[in-house]
């Protein structure tokens, strides 16, 4: 088994049109200090530890992460709008290809 | 590194990479939407519409309190119940249908303006032709909002 690589099934339409609902996505594990603005990331839900979501980085600072939806609709993404900024040790896996 | 919890095993370009699921979804409760309620306002607007229309064709004397006052509430009652039905259709077009749905209903801002416009319509107007175009509005709107969460309802009227 490969576990440098997950394959992910998006449930949602925050990251439209980048991400479909019901499609498979591939992401890439790596050290979540590595990431950068502009990366959509496989992350942990910052309240519900039982939740994978994913998002766009928007912007980072002190560690922390702003993280958006692509669905350019106000009321399409929970994202840090909602919750805030995130620690950037919640960090799964990049997407590997756009 | 962190794991995640592995859901199954699927076959993807040939490598043999684990498979969860990631939540991608709206920052609102989506699921409790419903054109129902766009329905029900609706159906009262048209049921007034008929009553005024029956009343004021019947051999009632107009000028009495009874027929005022009668008349007068079934005014009121479509009055809000046109605004009533804008309202909902407005929370399912700006809350409800996002910009992905375009891609597979291209009417769908036409629609809704559409359908608006006849709220407004049966507002000012009597008028029996234009309460049911609001019905009908109301019923594409109906079969636009289950198509797009990939159900099959049929349309029940309540009168």
């Amino acid at each position: 088994m490969d576990t440098r690589f997950l394959n992910v099934v998006v449930k949602g339409d925050s990251m439209w049109p980048t991400l479909k609902q019901g499609s498979t996505a591939k992401f890439e594990r790596i050290d979540p200090n590595s990431v950068s603005v502009g990366q959509v990331v496989l992350l942990d839900h910052p309240f519900m530890p039982n939740l994978r979501i994913i998002k766009r980085i928007q912007s980072i600072e002190d560690r922390q992460l702003f993280l958006v939806g692509d669905n350019p609709d106000p009321t399409a993404s929970e994202d840090s709008h909602n919750f805030g900024m995130v620690d950037i040790a919640l960090v799964i896996a990049v997407l590997s290809q756009e | 590194m962190r794991e995640s919890p592995v859901r199954e095993m699927i076959d993807i370009d040939n490598e043999h990479i684990p498979t969860i699921e990631a939540s991608a979804h709206c920052d609102g409760p989506c699921g409790v939407y419903d054109p129902a309620s766009a329905r029900v306002a609706a159906e009262a607007v048209q049921s007034m519409t008929k009553k005024m229309v029956a009343l004021s064709e019947s051999s009632a004397d107009c000028s009495s309190a009874s027929y005022i006052n009668t008349m007068s509430r079934y005014a009121v009652i479509k009055e809000e119940e046109s605004q009533k039905c804008k309202d909902e259709l407005l929370i399912l077009w700006t809350d409800f249908f996002k910009p992905q749905h375009l891609e597979t209903i291209p009417d769908l801002h036409d629609t809704f303006w559409q359908a608006a416009k006849l709220c407004s319509a049966c507002k000012v107007e009597v008028s029996e032709q234009h309460a049911q175009e609001l019905m009908d509005a109301v019923e594409a709107i109906h079969h636009m909002f289950w198509a797009a969460k990939g159900r099959d309802v049929p349309w029940i009227r309540a009168s």
